[in-house]
């Protein structure tokens, strides 16, 4: 079931189209990686799914309601981690999930039973009186996704929730993520830490210049892209310095880099394009004695379909 | 929809009343509070204003003492207590209330507020019920100077709570005039800006209260008078008025800007201006005097035109989250036309606000018995009127092509008032250049204060100005068509939307 549809979104500042046509979609249970580099719109698109900025053009429905004009119902059932907040100084982790519960209209035992739970949930119970400003980056993100829960949102959209964490620190959000998935909870998620990304995505939208690049199941999106380009790993007897090199000057070659004791190689087409790369590495006297088709993961998926384009 | 079941096995009715009290309770305010409790910026200001209270009570009472004047030592007291009381509660609390808003952008929290859901209202009253609760707790500490003051005789405890009572509205007024002032702006220079300038209006505000209640003290017998009960009732009725207005602002500035960000201003700028004719009509009831007409048009076209400065020159866009409102009814949507958000709703809001005062005075004067219609003064509202629909109407309809550019807002608002003077001034300025004595006396038709007072003196009732109003009238009403037309044709089209919307 469609929890959150993006429909045909365009944001301009000024001149720049910082979103262009984006759409895609993320199902209950699901967890969606939302990919790109800096400036491609992820933020923007996050921001406006969570109805603190407006399309120029397009929608977005946030289980069937619209961020444009039912905004206040949107917001009841959308949960935003924004990459970048502030906490209040002199208030304690208690005082301040306090606060929001009530913000969100959550009254008695209500109130006092979902704090409880989200406390429980982000492991923040031994910590509830100490002051905000006194913790860690870590836990200042377990408290903002704390937050984020207090009104129990179908739909969870995360921007960067694991920047400046230690790998710790990261693997617990993951799990976090992951368990909040399932209890059926739609998730669109950012990160720049694309490894973390693939261990938990079950689908992802790469965004590049305001564009979506691709967007489907992991899976899908993988066999798209191992459908244009093939990666290989090449040992030889000779040095893979001189493979470098002469892996370079091959036509079929995307990109190059050595990698233990041999090369990685990106390569344009499919099984014929390996069978002929052998044949020249063959011709050229390197004397390959390994030649194996690597997996391609989300960083491959994402280098293959962005250049880097910064708006 | 919910996952996470919290609600399963509460039982019903449970709630302690405790409970349903703190629940009630406005979260802002009770976040404001605890962040004051715990910051720096209240426990200091509190025991240096006790300290200073101190001090100072003592120097008086000592200097007062020496000087053997022992009659004077209550009044003393209390108006030295009371000084350093107006500091806390009319300097300090309304200037916390103004860092407290700014501190929302300043530590980027603002996002996280408005996720939670909360109206801009609510935001808004708990900011200024929290200065209200910083202000008592300073009244309950200041309790036992005042106590001493009136043990020490010389000081009606009427007036005491009087006093005390007028400076408690004044601090929420200011409270809500700080809110609002620092809403205006997120930029650093524009606040410091803001700051300088709010600081500038406490002090005069704190001043002015201690100049008051000084007064008081002093002459005792002014409590009785009737006509200073009705200047303090007027006064704090206005005082409440505009406050209600500044909340109103401050709410309106914090929604999101394709929101609406009007109707509720222009609500509470309705009622402050039916106030304020309510006020004029209940003191010069019976009176059978001239004034009353001349002095009520005044009145309220000066409030109407400051509120419709502002309306007038708003983005002409209605904005998405605006246009799904509209009522369903074609009839409703048209007759609510000029309390909608837009430029030229604004202009709208502005003749229909003048056709009100105009309708008001004319019933005020025939049910009082003074209608007179050969009197030049009943002519009065319908030339502000028409004055006001000039000066309003020509430079922001000018301005209207770019209305979505905040710059060309301002442009246009400042054009206005520049308009307005200008259309005293260079006439006279053009008079002394060509030797024409009697505009170089500003007695011209673009001076519309010399209009109104031949009017009021029976002076040139048909003059010369007739044709100049008119004529700007018409030239307006040209100029303004285009965006009148948009109007039309985004009405329709709204209501169309609005209608499909609610099925």
């Amino acid at each position: 079931m469609t929890a959150l549809s993006v429909q045909n979104l365009t944001r301009r500042f000024g001149k720049l189209t910082a979103v262009d046509d984006v759409s895609f979609e993320v199902n209950r249970g699901e967890i969606l990686g939302f990919i790109g580099p800096n400036g491609a719109g992820k933020t923007t698109t996050m921001r406006i799914c969570s109805t603190l900025e407006l399309p120029d053009e397009g929608d977005v429905l946030v289980d069937g309601r619209s961020v444009l004009t039912h905004p206040r119902e949107a917001r009841e059932r959308l949960g935003f981690m924004p990459d970048s907040y502030g906490a209040y100084v002199h208030t304690t982790i208690a005082e301040y999930l306090d606060f929001y519960a009530r913000a969100y209209g959550l009254r008695g035992r209500s109130r006092t039973r979902m704090l409880d739970y989200v406390k429980e949930f982000t492991a923040l119970r031994p910590l509830e009186e100490k002051l905000i400003t006194s913790l860690s980056k870590g836990m200042k993100q377990r408290l903002c996704l704390a937050k984020t829960l207090l009104h129990d949102p179908a739909i969870l959209v995360l921007d960067e929730p694991a920047a400046g964490l230690d790998p710790h620190a990261r693997v617990e959000l993951r799990e976090l993520v992951k368990a909040l998935a399932e209890l059926d909870k739609a998730v669109m998620i950012s990160s720049h830490i694309l490894s973390e990304l693939s261990q938990i995505c079950t689908t992802v939208a790469v965004i590049e210049a305001g564009k979506i690049r691709a967007t489907g199941t992991v899976e899908d999106v993988v066999r798209g892209v191992q459908a244009k380009r093939t990666r290989v790993f090449i040992r030889a007897i000779a040095p893979p310095d001189a493979v470098h090199k002469a892996l370079l000057e091959e036509p079929d070659v995307h990109d190059v880099r050595i990698h233990r004791a041999g090369v990685l190689v990106e390569l344009e087409g499919q099984e014929d394009s390996q069978a002929r790369l052998l044949k020249r590495l063959v011709e050229r006297g390197l004397d390959p004695i390994e030649f194996s088709p690597a997996a391609v993961d989300l960083e491959d998926v994402f280098l293959s379909l962005t250049q880097g384009q910064v708006q | 929809m919910t996952t996470i079941d919290v609600d399963a096995d509460a039982p019903q009715g449970e709630s302690t009343r405790l409970q349903r009290l703190s629940d009630a309770l406005n979260p802002i305010l009770l976040k404001e509070v605890r962040q004051a409790m715990r910051g720096r910026y209240f426990k200091y200001s509190f025991w240096f204003t006790l300290t200073v209270a101190t001090l100072v009570g003592l120097s008086v009472l000592l200097v007062t003492m020496m000087n053997g004047d022992e009659d004077m030592l209550g009044p003393a007291f209390f108006i030295a207590i009371f000084a350093c009381l107006a500091l806390a509660a009319h300097v300090l609390v309304p200037f916390s209330a103004f860092l407290s808003m700014g501190g929302e952008w300043d530590e980027n929290t603002w996002d996280l507020l408005v996720l939670s859901n909360l109206k801009p209202r609510q935001i808004v009253l708990g900011k200024v019920l929290s200065a209200g609760v910083q202000a008592l707790l300073y009244y309950s500490a200041f309790g036992p100077f005042l106590v001493f003051a009136f043990l020490l005789r010389g000081v009606d405890v009427n007036i005491v709570l009087v006093t005390l009572a007028v400076s408690f509205v004044v601090s929420l007024l200011l409270s809500c005039l700080a809110t609002a002032m620092s809403s205006l702006s997120r930029g650093r220079f524009a606040r410091v800006v803001l700051m300088v300038l709010l600081a500038v209006v406490l002090v005069w505000a704190a001043g002015g209260t201690v100049g008051w209640a000084a007064t008081m003290v002093m002459q005792p017998g002014l409590m009785h008078d009737g006509e200073v009960q009705d200047a303090i009732l007027g006064t704090l009725t206005i005082g409440l008025a505009v406050s209600s207005f500044f909340f109103a602002a401050a709410t309106a500035r914090l929604a999101h800007e394709e929101e609406n960000r009007s109707t509720g201003l222009r609500l509470t700028a309705l009622v402050v201006l039916l106030v304020g004719l309510g006020w004029m009509m209940w003191t010069f009831w019976d009176s059978r005097q001239d004034d009353p007409m001349v002095a009520g048009a005044v009145l309220g076209f000066s409030v109407l035109g400051a509120a419709s400065l502002l309306f007038a020159t708003e983005s002409e866009r209605l904005g998405r989250r605006v246009e799904v409102t509209l009522p369903k009814s074609r009839l409703v949507a048209w007759l609510a036309t000029p309390l909608y958000p837009g430029g030229a709703r604004g202009l709208l809001f502005f003749i229909a606000g003048g056709l009100l005062i105009t309708g008001w005075m004319y019933l005020f004067d025939f049910l009082n018995g003074s209608a007179d219609l050969e009197r030049g003064e009943q002519l009065v509202p319908l030339v502000l009127l028409g004055y006001g629909i000039v000066f309003i109407g020509l430079p922001s309809g000018i301005f209207s092509w770019q209305s979505d550019s905040v710059g060309i807002r301002i442009a246009a608002r400042i054009s206005i008032l520049v308009f307005f003077i200008a259309s005293i001034l260079l006439p006279a300025l053009l008079g002394f250049l060509i030797g024409m004595d009697q505009w170089a006396e500003f007695e011209h038709p673009g001076n519309v204060f010399m209009v109104i007072d031949d009017l009021w003196s029976d002076r040139n009732v048909f003059g010369p100005y007739v044709f100049v109003l008119l004529f700007g009238v018409l030239l307006t009403l040209l100029v303004n068509a285009p965006r009148l037309k948009k109007l039309v044709v985004e009405t329709r089209r709204a209501t169309a939307l609005s209608a499909k919307e609610r099925g």
